[in-house]
């Protein structure tokens, strides 16, 4: 089947342009979850999302506007309840709490199993041309938080040290990362929906870890990955009738694959030729 | 005010059952819960929830119940990743994360080919649990697999603390720290899998980590955090059985809350409290030491 007869349809233009910003925030804020390894959050907030779509549901209200302050939320509360070391516990905790709150929010307005399969899979030939402004909106705010912060957030995590000394405050890059990253979950959540952001947020910027040497590089490399990927989705799931997130997660994960061997190829040929 | 409804809620063969699975798997939660802890393990532990999610939607989609389901995937994966691990926390973690994001994707087909098939049901009892709708005879074999789990976390006990705390000093003494963090995270798969019937997959973690750091703030051994954890988890679900029985009467248009909310709220203001409890504490126990 020609992949471009989709683009007849008003629905699939919606969906194309929505993936595309989305793919772009996710590429760009999933360098940093990778450099930060904060993956728990990453995987965290899109499901607490989650639980403020179905609460929106139940309201009637925009699901944006819920997704939306779920994900502030649950990022203040991980920022606040996290001490040192115990970031992991927190982070779990105000997922189960959130999720909690979802299934209570899904049961009460007896919604129907599409609506939760929607909300955690991904909708994303459900978009209308209103849902793509917001979308893009949303991920550019999204981004220009992480731009703003991208030395500190780079020099915190390089050189603890040496940040901590030029006054560089560790706890201002987190923060600034869980925010963008709640932001970007709202973006992302009706499109990809909550169990997959996670694999477009972190496959990517793990495959540009192995290729890239410079941050910019490993930016702008994971970015391209994350669009293609997310294309090569939507026409998938279009043609097959499959869910979108499917075939994120497993070309994510193929990226993923043929990076670290591609890594893995060249770097031995770089020692037989240093040797 | 009475408690007839209590009364009332125990005279019912699905609360009967729901009660003796849940408490005995909380129990065992509680009790791996505070190694989950100690070995920073909150992650590997939610994983495992989510490629159970897929085990118990593949279950489904070919006719069997779908513990088999959650309980196999759950212990592939747990030695899967044991097998895998990286140098680092962060690294293990993003490693983990895209094991996690393959399971997910293969979660999410067959949640739809679910769907398709017209087990409407299943992608629901999969993620929100379905304790009410347990299989009776299941029931015995959860009961023989906690008590199983139970001996084994008892029997590996000491091993395990000194691997956990100091895995260098544990092989010096000649424990096979290998053989011992998977023989844990096998007994982990099993808890967390079991807890996906109570909670939901999505849920799981909760009875995990919730009773385990609440405990964990008011003491450093191991063996008393398990135990107190273990209790603390048996009655925070026998409550959400019972609130969940009853929440049926409390809005006009009858439908009942679910377990896993009340799951979920109740862990998390536990510990929410034990945190409150013991900030206050030390510091006045810092006030009165200085001179």
């Amino acid at each position: 089947m020609n992949p471009f007869v989709m683009f007849a349809f008003p629905f699939a233009r919606h969906a194309f342009l929505a993936a595309s910003f989305v793919a772009v925030a996710a590429g760009w804020i999933g360098f940093y979850v990778v450099l930060r390894g904060t993956a728990f959050a990453a995987h965290a907030l899109p499901k607490v999302g989650f639980a403020g779509a179905s609460g929106a549901l139940l309201l009637g209200v925009n699901s944006l506007f819920g997704v939306s302050l779920y994900s502030a939320i649950a990022a203040l509360g991980i920022g606040a309840l996290a001490e040192r070391d115990r970031r992991d516990v927190a982070t779990a905790l105000v997922l189960a709490l959130g999720l909690g709150t979802g299934a209570l929010f899904l049961s009460l307005g007896n919604l129907y199993a599409a609506d939760a399969m929607s909300l955690l899979f991904g909708q994303v030939l459900g978009v209308s041309s209103s849902g793509v402004m917001e979308t893009a909106c949303v991920s550019a705010a999204a981004i220009a938080l992480v731009v703003a912060f991208h030395r500190v957030l780079l020099f915190t995590t390089v050189a603890r040290e040496a940040a901590l000394v030029r006054g560089a405050s560790n706890r201002t890059a987190d923060w600034a990362l869980l925010a963008s990253l709640g932001l970007a979950t709202s973006a992302m959540m009706p499109v990809v929906g909550a169990l997959l952001s996670f694999s477009l947020l972190v496959g990517p910027a793990l495959a540009a870890r192995h290729l890239a040497r410079r941050p910019w590089q490993a930016i702008a490399q994971s970015i391209a990955l994350s669009l293609v990927i997310t294309w090569l989705s939507l026409f998938l799931s279009f043609a097959l009738g499959w869910p979108v997130g499917f075939f994120v997660a497993c070309l994510s994960a193929l990226a993923y694959a043929a990076a670290r061997a591609i890594s893995r190829a060249l770097g031995r040929k770089a020692q037989a030729g240093a040797a | 005010m009475t408690l007839g409804w209590i009364g009332e809620a125990l005279a019912s063969a699905p609360v009967q059952h729901a009660l003796i699975a849940g408490t005995e798997i909380a129990f065992l939660s509680g009790l791996v819960g505070a190694f989950v802890m100690i070995r920073g393990q909150s992650f590997a532990g939610h994983v495992l929830t989510d490629v159970g999610t897929t085990g118990g939607a593949g279950a489904y989609l070919v006719g069997m119940n779908g513990w088999f389901g959650f309980l196999s995937f759950g212990v592939l994966a747990s030695v899967g990743m044991e097998l895998a691990g990286g140098r680092t926390r962060g690294e293990r973690d993003l490693a983990t994360g895209v094991v996690l994001s393959l399971a997910l994707g293969f979660g999410a087909l067959f949640l739809y080919l679910d769907a398709q098939l017209a087990h409407a049901n299943a992608s629901m009892a999969v993620l929100f649990g379905s304790l009410f709708t347990l299989d009776p005879a299941l029931v015995p074999w959860i009961s023989l697999t906690a008590a199983a789990c139970l001996v084994a976390m008892l029997l590996i006990w000491r091993p395990l603390a000194l691997a956990s705390v100091n895995p260098d000093l544990a092989r010096v003494r000649g424990v096979p720290v290998r053989a011992i963090s998977i023989a844990f995270m096998v007994v982990l798969a099993v808890a967390v899998e079991t807890d996906a019937l109570v909670a939901g997959s999505l849920l799981a973690t909760a009875l995990i980590v919730g009773p385990a750091a609440t405990a964990a703030r008011f003491t450093a051994s191991p063996l008393r955090a398990g135990l107190a954890g273990g209790l603390l988890g048996a009655l925070l679900v026998a409550a959400s059985v019972l609130l969940s029985y009853d929440s049926y009467t409390w809005l006009p248009q009858h439908t009942s809350w679910p377990v896993s909310f009340f799951v979920a709220a109740f862990t998390f203001f536990a510990y929410a409290i034990a945190a409150a409890t013991h900030r206050v504490a030390f510091q006045r126990r810092a006030e009165v030491e200085l001179p």
